[in-house]
């Protein structure tokens, strides 16, 4: 980028990269040469008036002439280095362009820069074939070339005799330029500064291009020729006004901001933006000429015919590459102030908000281009540092232009509030339909309408998209991902308004989106942390008070309004939110009754998978929290079998052994990551999973010991048991899984006490809510361990005791007696335990009776057996006949493995309760 | 008392009329305040068209003989639209007077045959007097004017026809048998049966319309779900409040009704207060012991919606295996059912019930049990509760000795032998896979019919 600021004189293998850009962004110099001839006429501040010309030139012409320039600046690029192989392809195209514009020309004549092209080419030609010694050098093909040149131009050029001859008689330009060359090299640095404040990006490249041309080529001779059939009036006017006297120090003032910049170019096109429309504002105070055109207008006095005008033109270099952005969203800025009526400014501030939309997504898309670049190294951990640091300063610098684009957009709606009879009908109207070189008078008139209503919630949608990205790209340590933060109260306050707004329209559809955003921000965050908020800084667009209320409100909204896949996100929201504030059993129901656990992973879209897993996640910890380890367990066990729960929760990209994924499923994935701010604890899933599955596990494991075919309630712990039996040697815990192994062995043992000690003591608690929770949580844990270690103990050593005393129990466990009751009650009845109670000594007395390996066996087999008959029965009554052929009635004999699954699938919670909620749709 | 009343939560999904005897009942139990209730209850007379009720209400409440204006033009109008819809179906019915209908009444052997040769001499009677679907519509209002008028029926020993004759007419007659009238007719047949206390017909339209409400189409899932919970709701009536000699039957109805899976649903999903209906009908018949499972499963999933004693002393007993607390709440329990107006009836006979349940479960996990202590579980006395336990021992329903010195009850070894587990889970097995592969050839010896067809 540094050669944007390459002095004249600079290595002429630069400029070949240059000119090799020009040639192949042709369409780009198109509209660069505007702001050549800008450039140019300034020498000309005198001519300017003549060349002022009708207001609206035939814009065919232009389009014409200006695709000729676009080949004489190749050719000359192409002659400067001696390139004949261009020289002669271009020049033949030079002269397609002026046979295709035969009329033109038969009308007003050949182009004077054509003529002085030609001339120059065959004064060139003739020079390079003198000179020998520069033709072997050549190349074959490049001598060839010029051999073929030669030939051409000389018959060309007697077409044009006379022309010519006039030409060579009188080339008065040349010498203008070199004045105007003087005044640059005396001005250099501002005129540099200067010029890419007034441009942006990518015009400076011609820019300078255009200053080292002149240096360097004394024959450059057709410059002001151009600016004689110009079309852009703003830009020629404009130029005309910078000449002026306040001219030169005005450039100084923003060449400083400029120059304070750093050197990468990218970053300094961002900065610029201020001074450019600090600059317009000046200008308009500035300057008096008066002139119907170009950016003259801010100083009129801005009647509606002329903001009309002006919005047209500004529409027509919309979307051209060259076109900066920048520039039209500081005219539309003023145009916007302007005291026109309401549907005017309504239209003006439509494009102006679409405009910053570009300008926003022109600087993303850079950025990822950056990066992707950056991340061609190969070393994915870095690409993923520098996109964080792309990230933050693309959020910083567009923080203003977020906020601006917001401020505009409730302009907006403010014009639209009070104006109701505005709607999409009258203010309708489309930039896209205008063709890029023609503007037609009566756009506003027969343009299909585009509905500003319908514009205004895209608008806000695309401001929220923007946030999120933002907030999900930046370092969540860096302070201005704290500063985005702050900016979701505002939005949401604009939310709300624009759903207001819409609700008073009647178009409820489209409030229910809004609710679905405002929803998006708000379920993930407890009542009581944003009660506490609330004491210090006002909650914008969100309530302190009786919120659940206020998040079922809007809940209810996309329900009854919204289609089918926000309302699907609604209510995984609201679960959500129920389940962070404890309330199991209502999130519970409302999952059940959604029936989302079936068709989740098949009919929807990934996002609202990642929701939906969050949500399970939430509701997983809500039900530990209130001691239901059994559901906490059916919540988790899915997520955390796997060991992906990083990636369905979509908090950061997993490393994992099996790496099959290609480069665009992993940046895919890094799309699809939740924001910092909005993450649920890992570890703290983790351990409340594994803490849960030991709890339910261990007794089992105790008391099935023999079975070696037993189903493990869950993998994970599975897993997790397996790896730390095969360490040969065990330390002393380290990490949160060492430390719940550790417990799981303790209680294995019945040694609560230890047991109690390893898992309480884990960090990992504090974070599972509120303090009182903490406490809640903590004595949950006390007492489930308690009781777990006494069933395992029972089942562990009852066959050594004759009897135990409930007393000897209760001390044992410190465990009340109507809970040591209950637990042996339970065990007893559900024959896990061969015992019974001996009520006059308060005594449990064991049922000796020792069981061989036939007998297990026995028993287990008439169970599968049982099962096996339930399962057929139950296919059979399903009415599924076709499978009734399959499980034959007769295939008693079957594998247990069959049995075994049939019995799995009706056991559980959601078979359960499912059945429930079916009646309600 | 007030939060366990059930009449607020239920009288949602009753007909007004239904409503009175409910309110008449806390009324005599003073669970509410006296003026609340007779407000109440004028406002409910006021929506319907027992003008005359509504008269006397007027003046408990105000304690006045003065009626107003208002009531008495009601009263009026009530009076006029009953003759002009007389007058629209007076056709009808002649048609239905006619003797030899009431003929084959009285005539009919069985029950079935004669609605058969009934409904043939209706319509050929209708064909022979031509009436047109106009009058029979006509028939429909009048009948639901009676109705709302509480003519709900005939009453023994007059000959006077309400409701509940003319409903079944004209759901014989009608072009329609789909149709949202035919459908509400069965409700009014419903209510009226019940008004008038005529238990047998009404479990039979509760049959009909629980057969309508499942075949019937409904457009939206929640419009089927709504008229279940009626159902459920009018069902309390039909199997609770009979005489006690009739309700066994019943209550095994009402269990297989609420456990059937639409029907449990809806419990679940819009009333789980029906669960103490439930409950209590599983208690009382120790036939269904097997359903108990299901009722702790259930309450189990509602705990966090509904619970009352009822349902928490099946908590207690079956969850927690808490007998000091299933103690507790079974005396609250008594409380509760005296007050209850379905439930009254049955007081007794569920106490005795949850009496033996507990002891059932309690010597189900113990081997030696003090009586006097048992006593004190039980409720009663020592004598009583050795007498009652040595019945049980002898009724062969308990194994058991009685250590008469030591006043203890020695319980004989329930722990079965391997052996015998394996038997007792292996025998019902031959016989569901013969009933398994009976079905499984009837059905495919009908698939197979199909295929040749």
């Amino acid at each position: 980028m540094s050669r944007f600021f390459a002095k004249p004189g600079d290595s002429s293998s630069e400029e070949e990269t240059e000119s090799e850009e020009e040639t192949s962004e042709e369409e780009s110099s198109e509209d660069e040469k505007p702001q050549q001839q800008l450039k140019k006429s300034s020498s000309f501040t005198k001519d300017a008036p003549v060349r002022k010309g009708p207001r609206k030139v035939v814009s065919q012409k232009d389009k014409r002439y200006d695709e000729m320039r676009q080949t004489v600046k190749a050719l000359q690029n192409a002659m400067k280095i001696n390139d004949w192989n261009a020289i002669a392809s271009d020049f033949q195209k030079l002269n397609q362009q002026i046979s295709k514009a035969s009329n033109l020309i038969s009308e007003s004549g050949v182009p004077k820069f054509y003529i002085s092209i030609i001339a120059k080419l065959a004064q060139v030609v003739e020079e390079t074939t003198k000179d020998k010694d520069k033709v072997k050098k050549m190349s074959k093909t490049n001598a060839k070339s010029l051999n073929a040149m030669k030939q051409n131009i000389k018959k060309n050029n007697a077409q044009y005799e006379n022309e010519i001859a006039k030409f060579l008689e009188n080339p008065v330009e040349d010498e203008g330029e070199d004045e105007d060359e003087e005044e640059d090299e005396s001005s250099e640095s501002e005129s540099e500064s200067e010029s890419e404040s007034e441009s942006e990006s990518e015009d400076e490249k011609p820019k300078k291009k255009k200053d080292d041309d002149d240096e360097e080529e004394d024959d450059d001779d057709d410059e002001d020729e151009w600016s004689s059939s110009s079309s852009d009036d703003s830009s020629s006017s404009d130029d005309a006004g910078r000449s002026g006297a306040t001219g030169i120090s005005k450039w100084m003032k923003t060449g400083d901001g400029s120059d304070s910049s750093d050197d990468d170019g990218f970053e300094k096109v961002k900065k610029k933006k201020e001074p450019k429309v600090r600059e317009t504002k000046a200008r308009k105070e500035d300057e008096d000429k008066p002139k119907d055109s170009g950016k003259k207008e801010e100083q009129m006095v801005l009647t509606e015919e002329n903001v009309k005008k002006k919005l047209e033109e500004t529409l027509a270099v919309r979307g051209k590459k060259g076109t900066s952005k920048k520039d039209q969203i500081a005219q539309l800025e003023v145009l916007a102030t302007a005291n026109i009526s309401p549907m005017m400014t309504a239209q003006v501030l439509v494009h102006l908000i679409s405009s910053q939309f570009d300008l926003i997504t022109a600087q993303f898309l850079h950025h990822q281009a950056q990066q992707r670049d950056r991340a061609g190294l190969g070393l994915l951990p870095i690409s993923f540092e520098i996109e964080n640091q792309n990230g933050s300063k693309v959020s910083s610098r567009d923080q203003c232009l977020w906020t601006k684009t917001m401020r505009n957009i409730r302009r907006l709606l403010e014009v639209l509030s009070e104006n109701p009879e505005l709607n999409e009908e009258n203010t309708g109207q489309s930039a896209a339909t205008v063709s890029r070189a023609q503007v037609p008078d009566d756009m506003f008139e027969d343009d299909e309408p585009l509905q500003v209503a319908s514009n205004l919630v895209s608008f806000v949608e695309r401001l929220d998209d923007d946030l999120y990205l933002s907030l999900r790209l930046l370092d969540n340590h860096a302070p201005e991902f704290l500063k985005r933060l702050l900016d979701i109260a505002p939005f949401l306050q604009l939310a709300e308004d624009v759903q207001t707004y819409y609700l008073k329209m009647g178009k409820k559809d489209v409030a229910a989106r809004l609710a679905m955003r405002r929803l998006e921000h708000l379920y993930y965050k407890h009542d009581s942390l944003v009660a506490k908020a609330g004491t210090i800084v006002q909650q914008h667009g969100d309530r302190v008070e009786n919120r659940a209320a206020f998040i079922e409100e809007m809940a209810m909204l996309v329900y009854q309004y919204g289609d089918d896949t926000i309302r699907t996100k609604a209510m995984l929201c609201q679960i959500y939110y129920h389940a962070l504030h404890d309330r199991f059993y209502q999130a519970r129901d409302m999952m059940l009754m959604s029936h989302l656990q079936d068709n989740i992973h098949q009919s929807y879209t990934i996002p609202t998978q990642i929701l939906f897993n969050r949500t399970m996640a939430q509701l997983g910890l809500s039900a530990f929290r209130c001691g239901l380890i059994m559901d906490a367990h059916n919540c988790f066990d899915e997520l955390c079998c796997n060991n992906r729960l990083k990636e369905l929760l979509a908090q950061g990209i997993s490393s994992q052994r099996y790496n099959d994924r290609n480069e665009t499923q992993e940046r895919a994935e890094r799309k699809r990551q939740t924001p910092y701010h909005m993450h649920i604890n890992l570890e703290l899933i983790e351990c409340c999973h594994l803490v849960g599955a030991f709890l339910l596990e261990i007794p089992k494991m105790v008391a099935m010991a023999y079975d070696s075919k037993r189903k493990w309630t869950s993998r994970a712990l599975k897993r997790v048991f397996d790896n730390s039996d095969r360490n040969p040697l065990s330390g002393p815990p380290e990490t949160t899984r060492d430390v719940i192994m550790a417990g799981a062995r303790a209680l294995e043992k019945g040694d609560w006490r230890q047991c109690e000690a390893h898992i309480l003591a884990l960090p990992v608690w504090s974070q599972i809510g509120s303090e009182e929770s903490v406490v809640k949580v903590t004595e949950m844990l006390r007492r489930k361990i308690k009781e777990e270690a006494l069933r395992t103990f029972l089942f562990a050593y009852s066959a050594f005791y004759d009897a135990l005393s409930l007393e000897q129990l209760c001390d044992m466990f410190e465990l009340e007696r109507q809970v040591v009751n209950t637990l042996v009650s339970k065990m007893i009845i559900s024959e896990e335990l061969f015992a019974s109670w001996d009520q006059p000594t308060g005594s449990i007395v064991m049922h000796k009776k020792e069981r061989s390996r036939l007998h297990h066996i026995g028993l287990q087999y008439s169970d599968l057996l049982g099962k096996l008959v339930e399962s057929n029965e139950k296919v059979m009554s399903d009415g599924m006949r076709s499978f009734v052929v399959g499980i034959s009635v007769t295939a008693a004999t079957s594998s247990s493995s069959r049995t075994r699954l049939a019995a799995a699938g009706s056991e559980g919670l959601e078979g359960n309760v499912e059945e429930e909620t079916e009646g309600l749709g | 008392m007030a939060g366990l009343d059930l009449v607020p939560r239920m009288a949602r999904y009753l007909d007004k009329h239904l409503i009175f005897p409910l309110l008449e009942h806390v009324q005599q139990q003073g669970i509410y305040a006296e003026e609340d209730i007779l407000k109440a209850q004028f406002d409910l007379l006021q929506k319907t068209k027992l003008i005359d009720s509504a008269i006397e209400k007027y003046k408990a409440i105000h304690k006045t003989e003065d009626v107003p204006e208002a009531l008495k033009n009601q009263r009026q109008d009530v009076v006029l639209q009953l003759k002009a819809l007389k007058a629209d179906c007076k056709q009808l019915l002649t048609v239905i007077e006619d003797p030899s209908l009431s003929k084959i009444k009285v005539e009919g052997e069985s029950r079935e045959k004669s609605a058969q040769a009934y409904r043939e001499a209706l319509v050929s009677l209708k064909e022979k007097h031509n009436i047109i679907p106009e009058h029979v519509e006509a028939l429909y209002k009048y009948a639901k004017l009676y109705f709302e008028c509480g003519n709900y029926g005939m009453v023994e020993g007059s000959d006077k026809m309400g409701a509940a004759e003319f409903l079944p007419i004209y759901r014989m007659l009608t072009a329609d048998p789909n149709s949202e009238n035919a459908f509400s007719a069965l409700w009014g047949k419903l209510a009226s049966e019940i008004l008038l206390g005529k238990w047998e017909e009404a479990a039979d339209d509760l049959r009909t319309l629980r057969e309508a409400i499942d075949t019937k189409h409904w457009s939206n899932p929640l419009q089927q779900l709504e008229q279940r919970t009626w159902l459920v709701h009018w069902s309390l009536f039909v199997y609770f409040k009979p005489e006690a000699s009739k309700l066994s039957n019943s209550r095994s109805e009402v269990i297989d009704l609420f456990f059937s899976p639409p029907y449990l649903q809806t419990i679940q999903t819009n009333c789980s207060h029906i669960l103490r209906y439930l409950a209590a009908a599983v208690i009382t018949n120790p036939r269904r012991r097997n359903a108990l499972k299901d009722l702790v499963r259930i309450i189990q999933q509602e705990h966090h919606t509904y619970r009352d004693p009822i349902t928490e002393f099946v908590e207690c007993l079956l969850v927690n295996y808490d007998f000091d607390s299933a103690q507790e709440k079974l005396r609250q329990c008594e409380k509760l059912l005296a007050s209850d107006y379905f439930l009254q009836g049955l007081s007794e006979e569920f106490i005795q019930n949850a009496r033996l349940f507990i002891f059932e479960t309690y010597c189900r996990i113990h081997q030696c049990i003090d009586i006097s202590m048992l006593a004190d579980k039980l409720n009663m006395g020592q004598e009583e509760a050795e007498l009652w336990i040595v019945n049980l021992i002898r009724n062969a329903r308990l194994d058991a000795k009685i250590d008469s010195e030591k006043h203890h009850v020695i319980m004989g070894s329930t722990k079965p032998s391997v052996y015998q587990q394996v038997c007792t889970k292996t025998k019902s097995l031959c016989f569901r896979s013969y009933v398994l592969a009976g079905n499984f050839t009837k059905q495919r010896s009908k698939y197979d019919r199909e295929d040749d067809m």
